[in-house]
Formats: C-alpha cells, sequence, structure tokens
C-alpha cells in the first residue's frame, strides 16, 4: 500500500483522472493566443509573448518592489512613493496597503491601470513576477525592481521584451546600465557608485586621509559603494592597503579586525544597520584605538547614532537623498504624509520609486499616451526627459542612466546634517567613460591602489 | 472488470498525452513557460524527493542542493568558460551525481532525523559556499545570462520547444524512477525501507544500496537542476536558498508522497497557488501554508491521495483513505 507502484490498475487511473482535472483547470484558465515570441538574441532563460498594445483606451503600468522576505518593510515604502506620483496624476487610491491599486490616473486622455506584483529580494523570483506581468497581464511598462541583484536579472529580461519599457524602481547595480545596457530599461535614480561621489575627495582633501582600509559586506552593492569612494580616493593619490569583506550578518568580527593595518588614517564601514554597531563597538574594544570613521550610503542611521552618541560625531558619509529645502522636496513629503499617515520620512526607497514613476508618467504625457509598437515615442520622451525632483535635478546619459546630485554629512550634534552638495554626478564619476568601463567591474578586488 | 479499467486508464492516458502535446499551441506563453514549464522543473526536483522518501524511506533536503550544484556547473561553463551547453551537460550531471554519492556516504548511515538533518547541512552549506565561492559562483549576484543552447536547429529559447524537451526529460526522468522501482533493485530498496535490519540479516548490504539510491535520484534531481537554469536564465545562491528547498518538500508532500504522479500535481499545485493567490490576498504564503497543512492533517497522500479517496468510496471499495508512506527507516 504504502509505495509508489503497488496497488494494482485503480490507482493509476485515479490519479490520471487528478491530473486531468488539474489539467482542465489550467487550460479553461489559459485562453490566450500562441504568437511567435518576440525574444532577441540576448539575455538569458526562455522567450514568451508580451503586450498587445495600442488602440485601447487604457495603458497597463506594472509595479515590482519586495513585499516578501527580509526586505518587506522597503517595498512598502516603495510602493508608497511610487503611489504618490500616481496620485500627483488624478489618481486615487482604492485602498491603503501595498497591493491596493490606484484609479482615475490619466495620462495623455488615457486612464492608467495599475498592476502590483512582488518579489522576495532573488532574482529567481523578480523575473517570475516580471513574466507575469509581462507575459499574463499584458502590462506596457513596469516599474522596479528594487533590489540590485533583481535589476541585473531584470536587465537581462528587458532585452528579450524589446515592445515593454523597463523603468528602474530603487535598484542600484552599476552594471544594470554601465555595462551591456539593455535598449528599453531607463533609470532615472543613481547607482551604488554614484551614491559615493563627493566622499572620496573630502576625505582625502578636506580630512587630509592618505590611507583607508574598507571594511563591507559580502555582496555586490557593498562592493560598487567601495568602488565609487576609492575611485575618487585612490584618484585623489590615497591608498586603500586592505579591502575587507565580511558575510552577512557577522556577529563576531574579532578576526576581520585583525587584518586592519595599524598604520590606517581611518575605516571605511560599509555595512547596514546594526552590523556597523556591532563592528564599531568590536573594533574600539580590540584596538583601543578611536579610528575616525567614513560611513557608506546606508551605515550612518539614527539607530547608530543613537547606539555609538559621541564615537561617531564628526563621521562623513554620503548619499542620494537629503532633506533639502527646496519646494519640491516639502510637497513631496507633505503628499507622503498625508496619504500614507503610517510611513516614516522620506528615504531611499519611496525617493526613489517616486522619481522613476513620476519620470514614466511624464515621458507618457510627452508621448501622448502613444505605447504602440516598439514604443518608440515613449522612449524618446524619457531619453530626453529632464526635471527637478525633491532630491534634485536629474536627466539621462546615453545609457539611459541618471546624472543627478548627491550628498555629504557630517554627524553633528548627534544629527546627520547634510554638508555639501556634488551636482549632476555621472554615472562614471567624471572619469573618462571609455577608461572607465574597461576596467574590471567592481568586486572583492577592484578597484585596487595599494 | 480489468477490461474496464484498463480501457478506462487507456483512455485517460491518451487524454493527458493530447493535452500535454497540444497544450503550448493553443495555450498562451505565459502558461506554457510560467506555469507549464515551471510545473515540469519542478516536478522533476519533487521526483527524486518522492523516490527516496517513498521507496527508499530517506526524506532528504539535500535535493536543491544538488539540483542546485548541476545548474551551477552548466551556468559556470557554458557562461564563464563559453561552453557548449550541450557538453556542459553531461560534466554538470556527473558533478551532481558526485556530490549525490558523496552525501550518500556520509548521511546513508543515519535514518530519520539525524538522515534529515545531514541533508539539511549539505543545503545550508553548499547554500554558503555559492555564495562565497565567488572564482565559481560569482557570489552572491550569481551566474547571469545563461542561455539554453540549440537542439537540432531549434532555439530552445522558443517556450514550444522547451516545453517539449522538459516534457521528454519529465517522461523520461518518471520512467526511468518507475522502472527502477519495479525492479528486483527497487524490491531490495522497499524491503531496506520496512526494516533494514532484516535485510542486512538476509546478507544485503544496506548502506551500498541506500547510496546507489541516493545517488540514482540526484542524477533524477540533476536534470530538474539543469532545465531549471535554462529556464531561469540565471542561477544566485537565492535560488538554492532554504525557501526553495523547503518548497520542494511542500511540493512533495502536497502532491503526495507515495506516487510518482503526485510530483507533478504538486508542482502544478503550488506553481498556480504562488501566481494566482497573490491578485486576491497578500498573505499568499499563509495560504499556501494553510492547505499544506489541511493535507497533512486530512490527507496524507497528498491531493493525488483525495481524489483517490473521494473515488474509492464511490465505488465503494475497500481503498478507503490512502496510507501514508513509511519515510523513516524501521529500526537500525
Amino acid at each position: 500500500m504504502g509505495n509508489p507502484t503497488g496497488g494494482g490498475a485503480r490507482r493509476p487511473v485515479s490519479v490520471l483522472l487528478a491530473m486531468l482535472a488539474l489539467a482542465a483547470a489550467m487550460a479553461l484558465a489559459a485562453c490566450g493566443s500562441s504568437d511567435d515570441s518576440g525574444s532577441g538574441d540576448e539575455g538569458g532563460g526562455i522567450g514568451g509573448d508580451s503586450a498587445e498594445q495600442g488602440g485601447s483606451g487604457t495603458i497597463k503600468l506594472g509595479l515590482l518592489s519586495t513585499l516578501e522576505g527580509p526586505f518587506a518593510p522597503f517595498g512598502e515604502a516603495a510602493n508608497q512613493g511610487a503611489k504618490v506620483a500616481l496620485l500627483e496624476h488624478g489618481g486615487k487610491l482604492e485602498g491603503t496597503g501595498p497591493r491596493d491599486g490606484i484609479s482615475g490616473v490619466k495620462v495623455g486622455g488615457k486612464t492608467i491601470e495599475l498592476v502590483v506584483e512582488s518579489s522576495d529580494a532573488t532574482p529567481d523570483v523578480a523575473v517570475d513576477a516580471t513574466r507575469r506581468l509581462v507575459e499574463q497581464s499584458k502590462v506596457d511598462a513596469v516599474v522596479g525592481p528594487l533590489s540590485g541583484d533583481e535589476g541585473i536579472a531584470i536587465k537581462n529580461y528587458a532585452k528579450q521584451h524589446t515592445d515593454v519599457t523597463f523603468v528602474n524602481g530603487s535598484s542600484g547595480a552599476q552594471n544594470t546600465t554601465l555595462r551591456d545596457p539593455a535598449p528599453n530599461f531607463f533609470r532615472f535614480s543613481t547607482d551604488g557608485a554614484q551614491w559615493m561621489a563627493g566622499l572620496g575627495k573630502y576625505a582625502s582633501e578636506e580630512l587630509g586621509y592618505k590611507t583607508v582600509a574598507t571594511v563591507g559586506e559580502d555582496y555586490s552593492f557593498p562592493y560598487d559603494q567601495v568602488g565609487g569612494f576609492m575611485t575618487e580616493f585612490c584618484g585623489a593619490g590615497g591608498k586603500v592597503p586592505r579591502k575587507i569583506w565580511v558575510p552577512l550578518g557577522t556577529k563576531d568580527y574579532a578576526s576581520f579586525i585583525a587584518q586592519i593595518p595599524k598604520d590606517v588614517d581611518a575605516v571605511y564601514v560599509a555595512l547596514g544597520g546594526t552590523d556597523a554597531l556591532n563592528f564599531t563597538k568590536q573594533f574600539d574594544e580590540f584596538t583601543g584605538r578611536k579610528l575616525p570613521l567614513l560611513g557608506g550610503s546606508i551605515t550612518v542611521d539614527g539607530a547608530i547614532i543613537k547606539g555609538l552618541g559621541d564615537r561617531v560625531e564628526g563621521t562623513v558619509s554620503a548619499g542620494p537623498v537629503a532633506v533639502l529645502d527646496t519646494p519640491e522636496y516639502k510637497e513631496y513629503a507633505g503628499a507622503l504624509k498625508k496619504h500614507f499617515p503610517e510611513s516614516g520620512p522620506p528615504g531611499l526607497f519611496d525617493l526613489s520609486y517616486y522619481v522613476n514613476m513620476k519620470s514614466l508618467l511624464q515621458g507618457l504625457d510627452k508621448a501622448g499616451g502613444n505605447v504602440s509598437g516598439d514604443d518608440a515615442k515613449l522612449r524618446e520622451a524619457l531619453s530626453s526627459l529632464s526635471w527637478t525632483t525633491p532630491i534634485g535635478p536629474v536627466k539621462l546619459d546615453e545609457n539611459r542612466q541618471a546624472i543627478a546630485n548627491n550628498y555629504l554629512f557630517k554627524v553633528t550634534n548627534g544629527e546627520s546634517r547634510l554638508l555639501d552638495t556634488v551636482e549632476n554626478v555621472n554615472q562614471t564619476l567624471g572619469v573618462d567613460r571609455e577608461k572607465y568601463v574597461s576596467q574590471p567591474s567592481f568586486d572583492r578586488k577592484n578597484p585596487s591602489c595599494s | 472488470m480489468t477490461t474496464r479499467l484498463g480501457n478506462r486508464r487507456t483512455l485517460g492516458l491518451v487524454v493527458l498525452v493530447a493535452f500535454l502535446i497540444a497544450f503550448p499551441f493553443f495555450a498562451s506563453s505565459f502558461w506554457v513557460v510560467s506555469i507549464g514549464i515551471k510545473t515540469l522543473w519542478l516536478g522533476i526536483a519533487a521526483l527524486s524527493l518522492i523516490f527516496l522518501a517513498g521507496t527508499v524511506g530517506m526524506v532528504s533536503l539535500a535535493q536543491t542542493a544538488i539540483y542546485g550544484s548541476a545548474g551551477y556547473v552548466v551556468a559556470h561553463l557554458t557562461v564563464m568558460q563559453g561552453w557548449n551547453g550541450w557538453l556542459a551537460v553531461p560534466v554538470a550531471l556527473a558533478v551532481a551525481v558526485t556530490l549525490a554519492i558523496f552525501v550518500a556516504l556520509i548521511s546513508a548511515r543515519s535514518s530519520g532525523i539525524y538522515f534529515l538533518m545531514l541533508t539539511l547541512a549539505v543545503a545550508v552549506f553548499l547554500y554558503f559556499f555559492a555564495l562565497q565561492y565567488r572564482p565559481f559562483t560569482q557570489g552572491f549576484s550569481g551566474i547571469n545570462g545563461v542561455h539554453a543552447p540549440d537542439l537540432f536547429g531549434l532555439s530552445l529559447r522558443d517556450p514550444t520547444t522547451f516545453w517539449f524537451l522538459a516534457l521528454a526529460v519529465a517522461l523520461a526522468a518518471y520512467l526511468a524512477v518507475r522502472g527502477v522501482i519495479a525492479s528486483p533493485f527497487g524490491l531490495t530498496l522497499k524491503g531496506v525501507r520496512d526494516s533494514a535490519p532484516r535485510m542486512a540479516a538476509l546478507g544485503y548490504n544496506v548502506t551500498a544500496h541506500r547510496v546507489v539510491a541516493f545517488a540514482f535520484a540526484g542524477l533524477v534531481a540533476a536534470c530538474g537542476g539543469v532545465l531549471a537554469v535554462w529556464y531561469n536564465g540565471q542561477i544566485a545562491p537565492g535560488s538554492i536558498d532554504l525557501t526553495r528547498t523547503i518548497d520542494v518538500l511542500v511540493i512533495a508532500v502536497i502532491g503526495g508522497l507515495y506516487r510518482l504522479e503526485g510530483a507533478w500535481v504538486g508542482a502544478l499545485a503550488v506553481t498556480l497557488l504562488t501566481n494566482f493567490a497573490n491578485d486576491y490576498t497578500a498573505r499568499f504564503n499563509t495560504v499556501i501554508g494553510l492547505i499544506f497543512i489541511g493535507i497533512l492533517l486530512l490527507s496524507p497522500g497528498g491531493i493525488a491521495g483525495i481524489w483517490e479517496n473521494a473515488a474509492g468510496r464511490i465505488r465503494g471499495g475497500r481503498s478507503g483513505r490512502p496510507q501514508p508512506p513509511v519515510i523513516e527507516g524501521a529500526g537500525r
């Protein structure tokens, strides 16, 4: 009885029938055509049909973020940001939950229909969710994803579906747009290396550091952050004798701290949240010296300032999001608070999704809601778009990557305050493009200037 | 009676085969790719677990790691070394089977929860290996841009072609596992499952049987892994993490641990749920969890078991509630 083949002739009949019942359910729901796939030559995976566009009076927009797994809170903020952009175009919330839709948005004379999908921050699931948006819901454009490695996977998917326009969410992997970009992927937010603009130069010229050791978590985002920092710092004559990579979620840093040379002027820390707190405490106990710190874009937050107090006073960091005294920022912050009273202050995720969604809507407006064929009009409109976001002006380069402001911060009186603005940071951080692209991608080893 | 049942069985089989062949021609590409093909490769992975659990009594959590290793080898050789895709496949299968043998040599002497923990350790170890051994796996970001090679001049990027390849592999895996179970070797495995000490007393080398069975299951899982990496177009540590490991176990249990066909029934059910449950609720993981618990409580034979139970009652036959499979090695 309890074995896979036993049981004679009866079981196979029943199981076949069970499978057929499921298959029939599949067939009933699967009513669509099987046109030739619109797959290109590049990217990975399998092709598939995408939108049959034009004609009708609605434009379908897909919104992809991360509503499951450890990044779920960021995904909720991201969707709020994207919805603020839709609300500014006359939308009405159908509910305050992250998956609730929005109605009544009109762009170029057409009605926008929003389809919300989510991943758990792994590339596999992000591609599956995008497939659902593009091949099942037949959206005309996708806004997303949230994290860096998802972004690389979606870019590869975008190459196969050239009739759909993809606009980034908040993912910041450099190679989504720097190397081998997709012609239909647009990013109106800056990447992880751009987020470091200004810090290396400041450390070398203003703070006078000659040698800095770096500590970062061992995955792509900190690689880009360290790479961005070193591009400037080494360019200004600084040396980085040692780059240290720790696994995500490390609790005991002793063996890593032992590798940090004694004679460095400062330690650059690209760790998130409590990791940075633990590292700094252990570093001070271990070495007995309070070396100055430099912070990555997600290193210096309220928790670490509260946890370390005076120890981080004067610490300089850099990032793309700052509290600005501009009408655009105030308007956005007000709208976010009004529509989503539960939300925190404007942050990286909601602002990135806001800026990208708003850019797409403006592009659609300029193109008169025309998304037929290869979206040529929309893409032209997006490529030439330039506007002032709540975090400063943005425009695109030839790879459809944002050129935007970056901000330097310094912890002063227990608060991370705006120190300086680096204007119009491009993706190559001011280095000649050919030279920048020809160097190896940022990783554990590269760049190097020991 | 027997003839009638035989006729119905043939009819059911013909309808199923006709449906599977016609499927890519009338369904949209989303259904062919995201539901159909995904069901096929997930089912193959679950098949290897159902074989191990149902026939040999080894509930392995290492199947994801093994199919992931095959996927990683294909991705590494084709993308990073520029190999031809078809050349990479036998290497990938060989690596996965070698890994399976290695895992089995470590764990085959244990049973029950100890075996479960050892295979879980392998799954976690491979996840961290993928995360940290960058020269081979490219770390956290994984290997992107994996192409399925052409087959007799037909592009496997085309959903219809890929569907038939996946279908053929699934069918071959199914028949192979059936064949092994029906063979004298399979009978011995069942003997090992039911009473290892008795088989040992009869002069069988229990550990060797378990190792061979595990290696065979590894080969089946590896076939699913190769399809999976072509399907996804990339592989990253996230493709083989604990969530994915548990997914395969859930699929096997939902489908029914005591029927090989249950692998695809479970895979289809889970694929449909993950794709469509979130149209109705934000808590679709909870929905899957509740269904899982419901099936464990009501029908240990999975979805296939529910059907048989109902059909058995209607016919008034003796095949009432199906019994759960014996999954722990009885005694030591």
